[in-house]
């Protein structure tokens, strides 16, 4: 075979216009031991195309389905998730539900610092009186001036009352 | 929904434990306060029937031990006392006391005295004396007790 030919043929396989024949020709001029050194480059990437004995892996088969396994496992363990999220949930809201109201708890007191405990002031009975007989009088002191008017008042409207009671009388 | 009303009722629990905190208890860290408590434990330590309770022979004792604590708050700085009596007017304007009697003497003091709970059953009794010039007192009782218990024990204190 011409070495023109083969360079002709070539052109024609890359341009996809071959016909099986002569496909067949190109196969086995690239097949045979020799080639001039030109045409290496050629050969090899004929062959990778045209070379129809790809091995296939025996265990091709078994690869495909443990990938397929793998897929459905995927989804199982997605799906066994997603149950014990289920599981969860009330406890979830009952943990959410207590943080809130913690939340708001902490909220309000940081908003308004409250000393932690009122204690007595006083640990002795006697000072506690002392002090609590001083406001009692404070109070009262402060009371009946509040009260004093009113009493003053009051006497007034009795002798009123007293005044018009005795002139309905003896006028009748 | 369960859960929901569960978590309602929380945050109402919540909202009421903080509610049921002295509001008063607040003026007790201010600086220069001087705060007394007396608890519910140091009253019942009083001598009931004794002589010294008497006022004007009037029993003390009896209005004192219908009372849970006893809370007073002096200041004798002017411009503490200021800050002192206007938050706690706010206080009782926010917390919906009723106002029993407002008293304002010849010094210039202006003392105004408020209550929780009705005339037959105070739960709580303040007096907020704003002192023009001298010392600005809180006082507040609480208790449960009636208005003539108060006034029995100011005239048993009138006239001594």
């Amino acid at each position: 075979m011409q070495i023109e030919e083969i360079h002709k043929l070539l052109d024609r396989f890359y341009k996809g216009e071959t016909s099986l024949d002569e496909e067949k020709r190109l196969s086995d001029f690239f097949r045979q031991e020799v080639v001039p050194k030109s045409l290496e480059e050629d050969r090899r990437v004929f062959l990778s195309f045209y070379d129809q004995n790809v091995p296939i892996p025996s265990d091709l088969e078994q690869r495909i389905s443990a990938l397929i396994d793998s897929f459905d496992d995927d989804r199982k363990m997605k799906s066994e998730r997603t149950g014990m999220r289920r599981l969860l949930s009330p406890f979830l809201v009952v943990a959410a539900s207590v943080l809130l109201v913690f939340g708001i708890r902490f909220f309000v007191q940081s908003d308004n610092p409250k000393p932690a405990l009122m204690a007595d002031t006083y640990q002795n009975p006697n000072d506690a009186y002392r002090a609590t007989m001083h406001a009692l009088q404070l109070f009262s002191d402060n009371f009946e001036k509040g009260m004093q008017p009113i009493e003053k008042a009051a006497v007034h409207v009795e002798k009123t009352q007293k005044i018009i009671h005795q002139t309905i009388y003896t006028k009748q | 929904m369960r859960k929901l009303l569960i978590a309602i009722l929380f945050v109402v629990c919540a909202a009421n434990l903080s509610a049921q905190k002295n509001p008063f208890e607040q003026f007790t860290e201010m600086d220069g306060v001087t705060s007394v408590y007396i608890s519910k434990n140091m009253l019942s330590l009083f001598p009931k029937n004794a002589k010294n309770m008497n006022y004007g022979g009037i029993d003390v004792g009896n209005f004192l031990h219908k009372l849970s604590s006893i809370l007073i708050l002096t200041t004798e700085d002017k411009n503490i006392g200021k800050r002192m009596v206007s938050l706690a007017n706010n206080q009782v304007k926010t917390d919906n006391y009723e106002l029993l009697m407002r008293v304002k003497s010849d010094d210039d003091d202006n003392v105004n005295f408020f209550m929780k709970g009705k005339p037959e059953s105070i739960r709580e009794l303040i007096m907020i004396v704003d002192g023009s010039d001298d010392e600005s007192v809180i006082l507040q009782f609480l208790g449960d007790f009636t208005l003539q218990d108060i006034q029995k024990m100011t005239e048993g204190f009138g006239k001594d």
